[in-house]
């Protein structure tokens, strides 16, 4: 446990992406340790997540494009909130 | 970035010095093997075809079979031939002569059996090594590699670990002047509009989403609807939500370079760079095209773990799944792992596997290299006549 963070350990991939993947599973009012390259940052769960997969890291208005790998993934079919999971119930591919 | 290699005659640099003994076709396979098995310093590859083939298909195993002997790896080449096959021996031989490689063609029809075929072609391979073996190491620049990546037996940890810490490591190589080949297109299905932006010019573009096209009509023409299921329930329980993010996460592992040039499968780029392959799935067939294309090395990553190797470019293994590290340590390199496990950063555990990479350069060997394993399948595009 080299970097001292205290919290659940989330990883962006890309700095443009607006989601992250969460490395342990989260439960709601977990403290999360956003790490993006080489800076780390911390917000709060609202809700689970399961392990390995995507949570909001920042608030992501209905209609807007979901971005993982710095790339379009989908986009919300409604509000998420920062902290939230982010799946199939609340986003839609554009692609197949 | 410079590490100690061997110059070819054609000014290719092999990170690894091996003599081939080439079957033209699956009849003489078996004394290939035969023949590497008694000489040290010898690899065989296991061909299947070499017969009964005609057209594009005839023209792709030809030329896979060319592209593995000129492989910067090896030093010289044993054809080993049946005599009566569609390849012919000493055509193939005298193509890979051009490479300035030594190169030696024996058939089981012409001396006489595969006893005496063997016999002539230990003779001859011993000889080779012994040439081989006078060969010394020169400095080389990092410039001068073409490195495979590769992914099989994923699981929701390859495209989150795996794939991006060798998408950061084929960055930096291609940032270094080197070569990076990314192939398996069947995994860029929904994900070809995103490669296709990055093609350097508008053809490298087109071509991009032809090879796609191609898969998908290759499919129907078996009666199958590739797209169809994608993401797989699987998939999704493991947390992919969408058809693009499940292709992204498999083109991450080649990073986000500028897309050069679109290859037939088992082709020599022209370009350095982010070049793609056109290949399946299929990691074994995959791998084969690639080291057939020139790569000195393999980067393969895997969520559930395989032992796969190659007879001719070492092949390195990385998990981003700790329990399969734990699992299957003895045929995985490397635990990326340890970014879940130390909450380390994708880029500092990149320069980590990059320092290890510069180790098997210099000629540290991977686990399959010292298991042996040495799968080799050449893909085809027709059916046997």
């Amino acid at each position: 446990m080299n970097s001292g963070l205290a919290g659940k350990h989330v990883v962006v991939i890309n700095g443009r992406d607006n989601v992250g993947v969460a490395m342990d599973k989260l439960c709601n009012k977990d403290v999360l340790d956003i790490v993006v390259g080489d800076s780390k940052y911390s917000i709060v769960a609202k809700g689970p997540t399961p392990r390995f997969h995507k949570v909001a890291v920042t608030n992501i208005a209905k209609g807007e494009k979901v971005l993982k790998y710095g790339e379009t993934i989908g986009i919300a079919l409604r509000d998420i909130l920062s902290g939230e999971h982010v799946h199939t119930h609340n986003i839609r591919g554009l692609r197949g | 970035m410079r590490f100690l290699g061997y110059r070819r005659k054609n000014g290719t640099t092999g990170i690894r010095n091996k003599v081939l003994i080439l079957p033209t076709v699956s009849c003489s396979a078996e004394v290939a093997n035969i023949i590497s098995n008694q000489v040290y310093g010898t690899v065989a590859i296991q061909n299947h075809l070499g017969c009964g083939q005609i057209g594009k298909d005839l023209e792709m195993t030809r030329r896979t079979l060319k592209g593995l002997a000129i492989n910067p790896n090896i030093f010289g080449v044993i054809v080993l031939g049946l005599g009566c096959e569609t390849v012919r021996p000493d055509s193939i031989a005298s193509e890979i002569a051009k490479s300035g490689k030594p190169v030696e063609v024996v058939t089981v029809q012409h001396e006489g059996g595969t006893l005496n075929a063997t016999l002539k072609g230990v003779r001859l391979a011993m000889k080779m090594v012994q040439a081989m073996s006078l060969e010394n190491k020169v400095e080389c620049d990092i410039s001068e590699l073409v490195l495979a990546v590769e992914c099989g037996g994923s699981d929701p940890t390859s495209g989150i670990i795996a794939n991006p810490v060798t998408g950061l490591i084929a960055d930096r190589i291609v940032q270094l002047g080197g070569t990076v080949i990314l192939s398996e297109t069947t995994e860029f299905i929904g994900a070809e509009h995103i490669l296709a932006r990055r093609g350097k010019n508008p053809e490298v573009s087109r071509m991009i989403f032809d090879i796609v096209n191609q898969v998908e009509e290759r499919a129907k023409y078996i009666g199958a609807d590739i797209k169809g299921g994608n993401p797989s329930p699987g998939n999704i329980e493991g947390g992919l939500s969408t058809l693009e993010e499940k292709s992204l996460g498999c083109i991450h592992k080649a990073g986000s370079s500028v897309v050069n040039e679109v290859l037939p499968y088992a082709q020599i780029p022209s370009e350095k760079g982010l070049v793609i392959m056109d290949s399946p799935g299929f990691d074994v067939d995959s791998v084969t095209g690639m080291v057939a294309s020139g790569a000195q090395l393999c980067l393969f990553t895997t969520g559930l773990g395989t032992g796969v190797g190659n007879p001719i470019a070492p092949v390195i293994k990385m998990t981003g799944n700790p329990e399969t590290f734990k699992k299957m340590e003895d045929n995985i390199d490397i635990n990326a792992g340890q970014i879940i496990e130390d909450k380390m950063p994708l880029q500092e555990f990149s320069d980590k596997v990059f320092a290890g990479i510069i180790d098997v350069l210099n000629g540290k060997m991977t686990k399959a290299e010292v298991l042996k394993f040495s799968e080799a399948s050449i893909w085809r595009c027709g059916t046997s006549f």
